[in-house]
């Protein structure tokens, strides 16, 4: 078992490393950036702004490479990144069509200087970016020739764009660039062995306190409304077996149906209506989680904030614990037909007692795997739950994290998720094989 | 033994309705709901509209705009500076400080304090989004360091220049730059500086950190108020201080010196559904409702409702490079499909007004006139039928020949996912469409990604909304074919007579002159037909009625510090 133990762990590190890079790639691959434009845009002029995306993209590490080397086609460039997503796409076309991006980065960086300097206007800077073929930059250049005939050096970038002689080969052979660890995924990397888990990207701000604060309040939710639903799920479904409450059960089920089919914003809904907006009854508070003070002792914590948790955990309990009643029900439906509970009652035991004692341990076990499976989900919480609560969970902090593309925040709170989802496989792995001694932790002796 | 035990949950049940302890309902101050929630709360560095209103209960600028009537009025300084020309096209604008104006500690305010914050402003790597913008100021002219009187010199940035030169925060060198680093540099020097000077590195880094942006003792200014707590994403509760210089000034010289809530608590709450059952269940007494919102179920006889038309229009725009809405005509014929009137009715119950020109409907109406609604499907039949589109392959789609190629008049109207409004509005206009013959498809994007592919020009056809403030409007991004670079002219219009009008415009003071070259603009607009201007809609307020509110049509539309609680 120990073996075992140590094999899975060795193998922890490099899945979450993998698991680091997918989401990395993903993450970047999204359309937008976190680089909101800036105040009085209107009246900063062509230089100016582009000198505050340079200092933003610097500030975020945005001007790094993504990774520690690039792969890239042989016309075409590996700093696409620093270009503007504006001309981004129009300026990669014109390289792969004349195949010679020196060329094509001379032109641009010319045309820049053109128009912060003001001898170029700006339409006349736009349309000529966003030529993408020989073709499109011709028909640009004509209808820009009078500006363009005061600049020179332009005139000549062009001509030898639309002269330049590369092969089509060069649009197949591709190019490999190393990095080394300037690089955004190991500047990240970095800061998270700093234990700078939180360092937001957008405001540059730790936010550990705010990632623990949703960390601890999405677990503890989480894990009171699983222990909540198991304990109520497990009781219900052995009651259910009992003579005295078997028509009770044929209306439970029924019930338990509907509870997992209501979505839980719309329950939530309907609990703040009834219990707290005062329509009906006011016994609890809308929103939020109370007010505290650093100097409050546990127990006065917990009773402040009771009032404001009970309808939330509503929310998250029902639906996991209906889910888990018909697991249980329909596992202890197959077992009883199973030879050992007969055995059992022959022996003398009532039907009810050999359920309890023996046919239970036996339903258990799948749930083991169906907690170990949920704890992704754990994890991220519920937007919805939290947004309409207004509980300061994982959930809300990911969502707005990936709307407004907080990028170290974004892979941490992913990372974050992995471990734990890694660990509670693990766990449950462990649980089997305590639960019941037969199941083995190897392949080998299970195969035999 | 377990089905003994089946008066354990009960006993369980009963023990935690017993342990309900009653809600807290003795709060006192003001509680105000508010959507978003604050990210950062340094006034330099903040980027987000609800920071930077809240910063406006901490920090002062030289000038701002009134709540009351939107009229530019002096804080720290004493009024709006006196404007004169000082060489070529350089401005000169001179301040005189309030002389009562003093810091936390009764020191009184100088040039030299105004000279520090316009370094701070302007020192490479404080994490700011207006550090470039405010380098249009050249020079500080201070005749002593304790003097009041100073001038600013500056570009010349239109007919806004005035406000502008007055908008940065003024801050205590004291309390922002215990180490006087940014006293051994000049202001020319700050402004020339590299983001490598490793004092100025230390002073950004030190400014950009959480001290000055979340902690309590770190978020302190000339401002009327204090911070007494801020649960991050909860609330944020702040307090009058008491002795505040801004009591010597005469209360109704602006709104910035009406303070009468002693006690604000701001509540973050994110759905607006949760917010108006607080507002019923009395957890808070005033909330914002967007238009639309059905507020029939409000008890007006504990609640006052207020509708404010908000400063801003929303449009549907044409991306004048595509092949098909290059044509006047197709856009003209899209602009007659749509029923304004019967979707301000629909969609959000009347609470708006229609607008035809790129500024808020009350402005509109006042410079130029009434807005009406031209839905016109029969006019829109004819104006296609004459430039030569017709259906030729029976399909109820018309279609042309364009450059040799066949091409069918078939649309993207594009929104941002999660928006029913704006969808529901591509639905009405894809249905209208459909009538004579365009085709409208519905695409919807996650937002970043929908404002990323707008900057672009990769939407052809979409809705968007502008944002517009006190100052009369600029479209020098927006209209102008200067904008189609940086992304703002997200139609890539471009027409010589509109620039050289929008140009002349920015830069007129004359205000019957301005209001005249506005209204050529317009025409300009409505026939060239860049968007279809659509309406303004309503900001709808909800206090309840034992608070006087201070409304205001300037963003948020409601000013706190001037509500008074009680009769």
């Amino acid at each position: 078992m120990l073996r075992y133990f140590f094999t899975r762990l060795l193998w922890f590190l490099p899945t979450l490393w993998l698991i680091s890079i997918i989401v990395f790639f993903l993450a970047k691959s999204t359309e937008g950036n976190s680089i909101s434009p800036p105040r009085f845009l209107e009246n900063m002029s062509p230089k100016q702004e582009a000198e505050y995306y340079k200092t933003e993209r610097q500030r975020r590490g945005l001007d790094l490479p993504l990774f520690y080397f690039s792969i890239y086609r042989a016309s075409q460039t590996d700093t696409a990144y620093l270009l503007p997503e504006r001309h981004k796409k129009a300026l990669l076309s014109l390289a792969y069509h004349c195949r010679n991006w020196p060329k094509v980065d001379q032109f641009y960086a010319d045309l820049k200087k053109a128009v912060f300097q003001e001898k170029l206007s700006q339409i006349a800077f736009y349309e000529l970016c966003s030529s993408y073929d020989r073709k499109s930059l011709e028909e640009n250049s004509l209808k820009w020739a009078d500006q363009l005939s005061a600049l020179p050096l332009l005139a000549k970038d062009i001509e030898a764009i639309q002269q330049s002689n590369f092969t089509m080969l060069h649009n197949y052979l591709f190019k490999i660039n190393f990095h080394g660890f300037e690089n955004q995924y190991h500047l990240w990397l970095q800061q998270i062995i700093d234990g700078k888990w939180a360092h937001s990207s957008l405001s540059e701000q730790d936010q550990n306190k705010q990632l623990l604060r949703a960390l601890i309040w999405t677990l503890g939710m989480s894990l009171t409304s699983l222990f909540l639903a198991f304990v109520f799920a497990l009781l219900l479904g052995i009651w259910s077996f009992h003579p005295k409450w078997k028509k009770a059960s044929l209306y439970l089920e029924k019930v338990f149906l509907g509870l997992y089919a209501t979505p839980n914003f719309l329950m939530a809904t309907v609990l703040i209506f009834f219990f707290a907006s005062g329509h009906v009854l006011k016994w609890l508070p809308v929103y939020g989680i109370g007010e505290v003070n650093e100097s409050d002792s546990l127990f006065s914590l917990l009773k402040l904030r009771i009032p404001y948790l009970i309808l939330p955990l509503i929310c998250y309990t029902y639906p996991v614990m209906a889910y888990f009643f018909e697991q249980i029900r329909s596992n202890l439906f197959n077992q009883l037909k199973a030879d050992y509970l007969l055995t059992a009652q022959a022996k003398g035991l009532s039907f009810f007692s050999s359920l309890q004692k023996h046919a239970l341990p036996n339903a258990i076990i799948p749930l083991i795997s169906l907690v170990g499976s949920s704890i992704p989900a754990l994890i991220s919480g519920s937007f919805i739950i939290e947004s309409i609560f207004n509980l300061p969970g994982m959930g809300k902090l990911s969502v707005e994290a990936f709307l407004s593309r907080d990028y170290n925040l974004i892979f941490t709170i992913t990372l974050i998720g992995a471990a734990l989802t890694l660990l509670g496989n693990l766990i449950s792995d462990f649980a089997y094989h305590l639960i019941d001694p037969r199941i083995s932790l190897h392949k080998t002796e299970n195969a035999s | 033994m377990l089905y003994r035990s089946k008066f354990i949950p009960i006993v369980f049940l009963l023990l935690a309705i017993s342990c309900i302890p009653k809600v807290d309902k003795t709060k006192e101050g003001l509680i105000i709901h508010s959507q978003s929630k604050a990210n950062d709360l340094n006034p330099v560095n903040c980027r987000d509209a609800f920071s930077n209103y809240l910063a406006m209960h901490f920090y002062q600028t030289l000038v701002d705009f009134d709540f009351k009537d939107e009229s530019m009025v002096g804080l720290i300084a004493k009024s709006p500076p006196i404007k004169s020309i000082y060489q070529d096209s350089l401005l000169k604008f001179d301040y005189q400080i309030r002389p009562e104006a003093c810091f936390n500690d009764g020191k009184k305010i100088s040039a030299k304090d105004v000279l520090f914050s316009l370094k701070a402003h302007l020192c490479p790597g404080v994490n700011s989004s207006s550090t470039q913008f405010f380098r249009f100021i050249l020079d500080l002219q201070i005749q002593s360091d304790d003097s009041l009187s100073f001038s600013l010199i500056t570009n010349n940035l239109g007919s806004a220049t005035k406000y502008f030169s007055g908008a940065f925060y003024i801050l205590d060198a004291r309390h922002f730059d215990p180490n006087g680093i940014l006293e051994h540099y000049s202001l020319s020097e700050i402004k020339n500086a590299q983001t490598t000077d490793s004092l100025l590195e230390k002073f950004a880094q030190n400014f950009n950190g959480n001290f000055y942006s979340q902690n309590l003792n770190g978020i302190s200014g000339t401002g009327p108020y204090q911070l007494i707590k801020w649960d991050k994403g909860q609330f944020i509760h702040l307090s009058k201080k008491e002795n505040w210089w801004g009591e010597q000034v005469r209360e109704n010289e602006n709104s910035f010196f009406q303070i009468h809530a002693t006690d604000i608590r701001y509540q973050i709450i994110e759905d607006q559904q949760t917010a108006f059952l607080a507002l019923q269940a009395g957890e808070i007494d005033f909330s914002t409702l967007p238009a639309g919102q059905n507020i029939d179920q409000i008890d007006r006889k504990q609640y006052q409702v207020r509708e404010i038309s908000r400063n801003g229009y929303q449009l549907l725009g044409f991306r004048l490079d595509h092949p098909i809405l290059k044509e006047q005509a197709v856009r003209k014929a899209i602009s007659y499909c749509i029923p304004r009137k019967l979707i301000l009715k629909k969609l959000f119950n009347s609470n708006g007004k229609l607008t035809d020109g790129p500024i808020d409907a009350s402005r509109f109406q006042a410079l130029v006139g009434n807005s009406e609604d031209y839905f016109n499907l029969e006019k829109a039949k004819i104006i296609l039928e004459e430039n030569a589109w017709q259906d030729s392959d029976q399909d109820g789609v018309l279609d042309k020949v364009i450059n040799g190629k066949q091409v069918k008049l078939t649309l993207p109207y594009a929104y941002n996912a999660g928006n029913d409004a704006r969808k529901s509005f591509g639905l009405i206009l894809k249905q209208e469409a459909a009538k004579i013959g365009i085709s409208i498809s519905l695409e919807a994007y996650e937002w970043k990604t929908y404002v990323n592919k707008l900057r672009k020009g990769e939407l052809p056809v979409f809705f968007s909304s502008v944002s517009t403030n006190s100052l009369f409007p600029d479209l020098s991004r927006s209209f102008h074919s200067n904008g189609i670079r940086s992304g703002r002219n997200l139609f890539a219009y471009q027409s010589q007579l509109s620039d050289s009008l929008i140009t002349e415009m920015k830069y007129e003071t004359d205000s019957t002159q301005k209001n005249k070259l506005f209204r050529s603009i317009c025409k300009i607009l409505q026939e060239d037909q860049p968007c279809v201007f659509l309406w303004s809609l309503d900001e709808i307020m909800i206090a309840k009625k034992s608070i006087t509110p201070l409304y205001s049509k300037r963003r948020p539309y409601y000013w706190v510090p001037a509500f008074k609680k009680g009769n």
